[in-house]
Parts: structure tokens; sequence; C-alpha cells
């Protein structure tokens, strides 16, 4: 009898206290974001640090790929429902295009886009109003394992003047023993092979041709973009100089096991794969006039139940939420407030390299749509098979996916 | 025995039974058929039901956007979402079929898949049946035959990564040792090689349901035929051809069915192993419809592929039936 009791006691102890926060009004918020592992670690201390300055608002954290968010938030948005208040995905022209709907919250106010780096923030202006804001992100580099170098008593990449040092020193890469190809190639979906192409665009296209290349005034198969391909990638694509594909975790071990000289990937590499030696090292190629930033993007879906604070939320993630962030690692902010002493010695080291460089958007997620998975699919192909015939279709899918995805995200 | 008419002994007084081929003739004022024909409608309803809404309704429906618009949904536009299809290279590539290079598109693939599935899965399905059958004790073996099919596709398709990666996986490296090394390469990076190895894992998965089959038709071949057969002198071989064979037409048929429909419907193996890729290469249409309808929005495409896809799966089922009914 007096355990029953007791128990009596007890629950409704559990159910009084439970009214008792409902009557605080305590909100729980849905968030939906890609990062898992140890992204997702460098990410926890943004929302402990929200919920201790917001006691009434809690955060349920939920990991969603892009393609899959995407996927899911069509079929929802039809219905006029959403599984999330907030959601982080790096596909742009997705929240573009669901905004144009009308699926996407106003949040103009919310944020000062002059705060941003430049062009990060400026696609969510539709008709004066805002629709999504910025979060942290990653740059396209060249990295490899400095110490690779220093054992086998060869140059850096980074101390490599000309295009023709570069590939003179890749040669002698090649032949360092227990070395599979100079240049390590990512596989999975593909994106890896977008970096490089951008890195190279950024390196001897310039800044005219990856613009026009990204608002789609230039054609993919133009006789400059086809030049580029033709004379700087396929004769190291034919050369062997990248390896087989391999799945990004297993081509960055392998970097820092001394089978490959340098991997273009992205600075996130750093905090996901980190070397072994702690020897993480990038750098431009010769004449590298620009980088590419990809970053990924908050929005509210309009069919939130609580608006309000989903907005306090994503004031706190674009602002001082970046600053946090990026001390983890891997990350860089585009929220341009938060100090350099904020960031890991590695970054730091990054963001002095970069200082010198124009940072661009990366074309495929701000064009997105078809043209992200044509572009990915097709690179691969290039990569199997290296030749001129390969490479003018390749081109040639490449614009058509082009043209089809801007003229569906210009309705 | 039976308790009511009917042509077996009966108990009490029924009325005789009915030379076969005639039926009773019915009687005015009898109201058993009619009360029949409520019940059958009670029976019937529920899956009537079951199959409007959740078969019918569908099919009908995706037969419709297949002629409307992607734009908005509401405008129709004829046949123009099949016209559309194919006049770009990601179903039918005219192009690299005339020149017999990869990537050919996903409709050739899918026909691709099934010529070399089809026969593969089910004369392995067959030897291993005929293997099983005569070791009743090993019969855990068929276990391992048949686990491939409880695999779920998108598990089976990430060990396949593993299995053809050039560094890990088997494959190449059995290639590697017995001196091709053509083959010893990353296969999902190659389009010459990329689809096949998907055939190949599906082979591997399928081949479980062939062997279950055909045991089932096996164990059910009275043992006289057999006997018969050896007391007219045929060997191993000629018992097979011509006593066995025959009577696994009907089974034989049923794989042939449902293989067709897995084969051009397979759809989880190619997202979660080579996404299409390398440039379509390994490409279906069952993953060309997702691509369309929850990659690109494209609502009016996706369903014009569903609706391809169906019309080329009821070709066998057609035929299938037809056989049977002549058969019966």
């Amino acid at each position: 009898m007096n355990r029953t009791l007791k128990r009596a006691l007890a629950a409704a102890l559990v159910a009084v206290s439970g009214l008792g926060l409902a009557a605080q009004g305590v909100v729980t918020l849905r968030m939906i974001a890609p990062w898992a592992d140890k992204e997702l670690e460098g990410f926890k201390p943004v929302l402990e640090r929200f919920e201790q300055l917001n006691p009434g608002i809690k955060v349920e954290y939920r990991t969603g790929k892009p393609e899959d968010t995407a996927t899911i938030l069509s079929a929802q948005f039809s219905v006029k429902k959403t599984p999330a208040d907030i959601i982080d995905t790096s596909f742009s022209a997705f929240i573009v295009q669901e905004a144009r709907k009308g699926n996407i919250l106003d949040i103009s106010g919310a944020v000062d886009i002059k705060d941003y780096r430049p062009g990060s923030i400026d696609q969510f202006v539709i008709g004066r109003k805002l629709y999504g804001v910025t979060s942290i992100g990653g740059l396209d580099i060249a990295e490899y394992n400095a110490k690779f170098y220093r054992d086998n008593k060869l140059p850096e990449p980074k101390d490599a003047k000309t295009w023709e040092d570069f590939l003179a020193l890749m040669d002698k890469v090649r032949k360092v023993p227990g070395v599979k190809a100079p240049i390590g190639t990512g596989g999975g979906v593909g994106w890896t092979n977008t970096t490089v192409v951008q890195t190279f665009i950024n390196t001897f296209g310039g800044k005219a041709m990856y613009n026009g290349l990204l608002v789609g005034s230039i054609s993919w198969e133009s006789p400059e973009v086809k030049k580029l391909f033709r004379e700087r990638l396929l004769p190291l694509l034919q050369g062997k100089y990248f390896g087989e594909p391999e799945e990004n975790a297993a081509v960055t071990q392998n970097m820092w096991a001394g089978k490959y000289g340098l991997f273009f990937g992205g600075t996130t590499d750093s905090l996901k794969f980190p070397s072994p030696a702690g020897d993480y090292s990038v750098c431009l190629l010769p004449g590298q006039k620009a980088i590419s930033m990809w970053t990924d993007f908050w929005f509210i879906p309009a069919y939130t139940e609580h608006p309000k604070e989903a907005l306090k939320l994503m004031k706190f993630l674009a602002t001082e939420g970046q600053a946090i962030q990026v001390k983890g690692g891997g990350r860089i902010a585009t929220y341009t407030k938060v100090p350099l002493s904020n960031y890991p010695a590695a970054e730091q080291k990054i963001l002095k390299i970069i200082g010198s460089v124009a940072v661009n958007p990366d074309i495929d997620d701000i064009i997105g749509g078809k043209f992200q998975t044509v572009m990915w699919d097709q690179l691969k192909l290039l990569w199997a098979d290296p030749t001129a015939d390969t490479l003018d279709s390749v081109l040639a899918e490449m614009q058509a996916a082009s043209v089809e995805t801007l003229k569906g995200s210009a309705k | 025995m039976s308790l009511g008419a009917g042509p077996g002994p009966s108990i009490g007084p029924g009325p005789a039974p009915l030379p076969a081929g005639r039926r009773e003739p019915a009687r005015a004022g009898n109201p058993r058929p009619r009360r029949l024909k409520a019940e059958t409608l009670v029976f019937v309803l529920p899956a009537f039901l079951l199959v409007s809404v959740f078969l019918l309704y569908p099919v009908v429906k995706s037969l419709l956007l297949s002629l409307y618009s992607n734009e908005d949904g509401k405008s129709f536009v004829g046949l123009a979402n099949f016209a559309a299809l194919f006049r770009g290279r990601d179903i039918v590539n005219l192009r690299n079929i005339l020149r017999l290079r990869p990537p050919f598109g996903a409709l050739p693939n899918n026909l691709i898949w099934i010529a070399i599935h089809l026969p593969l899965s089910m004369s392995l399905g067959l030897a291993c049946a005929l293997l099983m059958i005569r070791l009743p004790r090993l019969a855990f073996l068929r276990t391992f035959v048949f686990v491939g099919m409880l695999v779920p596709g998108v598990v089976t398709g990430i060990v396949t990564l593993f299995l053809f990666e050039k560094g890990a996986g088997m494959i190449p490296n059995l290639f590697h040792l017995i001196g091709i090394e053509g083959l010893y390469i990353n296969w999902f990076s190659h389009p010459q090689t990329a689809l096949l190895a998907l055939i190949l894992t599906s082979v591997w998965t399928w081949t479980g349901y062939s062997m279950v089959v055909f045991l089932a038709a096996l164990s059910g071949i009275p043992q006289s035929y057999l006997e018969a057969g050896i007391v007219d002198g045929a060997n191993a071989w000629q018992l097979f051809r011509y006593v066995k064979l025959p009577l696994l037409r009907s089974s034989i048929g049923t794989i042939v069915v449902m293989s067709v429909i897995q084969e051009l419907t397979g759809f989880d193996l190619v997202y979660s192993s080579t996404y299409g890729g390398p440039g379509g290469a390994s490409n279906v249409m069952g993953f060309q419809m997702y691509l369309e309808a929850f990659k690109y929005f494209k609502f009016g495409t996706g369903s014009a592929i569903a609706t391809l896809i169906t019309l080329t799966a009821a070709v066998p089922i057609v035929l299938n039936v037809r056989n049977s009914a002549r058969q019966a």
C-alpha cells in the first residue's frame, strides 16, 4: 500500500512538473541539418549555448542529407506541412525555388546582409524580401601532407612557382615508392571532381569565365571553356596524374599514408579526416586567382508552428553561432564579424593563404537541381574515359542541364 | 470423402453426381445462386477497395500525370512528356549505342540487365535446386543461397561497393590474381564495368528465388514418372531434358515474369551504389524515374517513365497468362 502511494505521488509530481513546464511555455524547435559524427560534435556547443541563453526553447536535432531533405520537403510542402522548424541545406537553389512557391518564411530584417561575405546571401533576396541566411562553409582547395614532401626531400606544392614546376613536382611524386598516383580522386557521388574543375576554372579561366558559367552567360561548350578542359585538365587525366576513384575517407587516409601527393578536397577534411601527424597543408595552384567557397544555408519553412522562436534561433546561428562553430575547426565563417582568433591554427593558416585571392560561390551548389546531379555524374565519366570525344559529350550534357536548371530557377 | 454433393462418396441421401463437364441447371425459385453472389461480393469488396485505392487509383493517376505539364501539373500536353524522354540521351543514347560505347541510356541498360540477369539467375537457381534436392541432409545450404533475397537492396548496394572496389574488393583482386589486369580496376568507376557489377550483384541476390521455386516444382514431380523413364533406359540428362524440364515449364514462366518485373523496376541497388553513374552508364528506368520525379520535381516526366515501365513489364505478364491459359 505504502509503495503504491509512493508511486502515485511520484506520478503526480511528474505530471505537475510537466504542466509547470508547459505553463512556462517551453517550445521545442525541430531542426534538420546535414552534420553527423565529428561535424555534429563541432555544432553541439552552438545549440547548447542557444538553449542556455533561451531557457524557454529546446532544440531537437535530426541529421538529414540535403538531397534527402529536398525530397522530403517537396512532399511535405505540397500538403502545407514541414518536418522541421529550421533547416540547413547546401542547396541554395532549392530555397529560392521554394520561396517563390510561398513555402519559405520571409525573414527580412533578421540579419544585415552587409555583415556577410560578398555573394553569400544575395541570392535569397527576392523582391526585396529575404528568405534564407548563410551558415558556415568550406573552401575547395588542394590539400597535402607536408611530412610526405619533407620525408621524400621534395619541395612542397605551395612552392611551385609555375604550372610547369607543379607538373614536374607531381612527376617526382609519382616516382616515390608506394605512391599510387600523384593526385587522389574522390569517389562517392562525385562532388570531389567538381572541386578540381572549379579550381582549374579559378586558375586558368578567371573571374569572368567563372561568373559566366555560374549565371549561364557563358556556355560550357564555348571555345574558351573547351580549350581550358582540353589543354589543362585532359592531359592530366590522360597522363594518369589522377588515381582511381576511392571513397573520400579512403583517399584522404591514403594521402596521409603517402599513397597520394595531393588531393583536391575541402577544408572540412581537416576536421573529418585529420592527419595523424598533424601535417595538414593546403596550397593554391600556381597563378590561381580565386577560390570557390561552398556554404550551407538556413531557412525556416512557412509552415512552422513557432515562427518567432525559429527566427530567434536563425539569428543566433547566423551570427554568434558561426563564431562558436568555427572553433571546432574545418569550417570558415561567412559572418565577417567572426574574429580570426576564434579559428584553430590550421584554419588561421588557410585564411591567411586565401586572404590574397577572391572568393567565388560554388557553381554546382548555386545552380543546383538537375545541373548538380549531371555535373557530378558526367565528370565521373570524364575521369573514367578521358578522351576528347567524351569531353565534348560531357560538356554538352552539362550545358544542356545548366540551361534547363537556370531556366527553371528563373521562373 | 466429402460431406455434400460431389464426385466422391457422400454421407446421407444427396443428389446423384452429374457427369463430368455438365453443370447443374439453374432452377427457378432457388435462392442459393443469389445468396452466393451476395456472399461473393462481401468477400471480394474489401480486397477490391484496397486494390482500387492503393493500386488502381495510383496507376490511373500516374497515367494521367504523364499527360500533363511538368510546370504546373494542370496543362494537358498529350504525349509530349513521352516524346521529350526520347529526345534526350538519358533514356536511349542512340549515338553511343551505334558506337557500342556506354552509356547507352536507361532503357537499353534495363534490356541488357534482363538479357544477362535472367538466364544467369535462372540457370544458377536451377543448378542449385537440382543439387540441393539430392542433398536433403544439407538443407541449411539452401539458406546460404537464399540469404541474398533477405538482404535489403540498399544494404546490398553498399556491400557491393566494397566487393568491386580495387583496393579491398574481392572481385578485382580475384582477376588480379589470375592475371587479368584489365579487370583489376574499381568496377563502379568505369562505364564499361559499372552496369555489369550491378547485374552480377543482382544475380547473387536473385538466384535464391529461382532456386526456391525450382525446388518446390522438382519436389512435386511424381517419383513414378522418373522411375518410368529409368525403366525405359533414360540416362540422367535424358531424364532432366524429357521428364523434369517439361514439368518445370510453369515454374519457369513464374520466374521469368517475377524476374523481369524486378529487373525493370529495380532502383535501390543503383541508388545506394552507383547513383546511375558514371555518366549514366549504370542508370536504369526505375532510377531515372526517381531522378525526374523526386530530384528534378518533373512529375509529368517521372510518370511517363513509370508508364513505360508498366507497359514493358506487362509484356511478359500477358505472355505468361496466355501461355498458362493455353496449358489449362
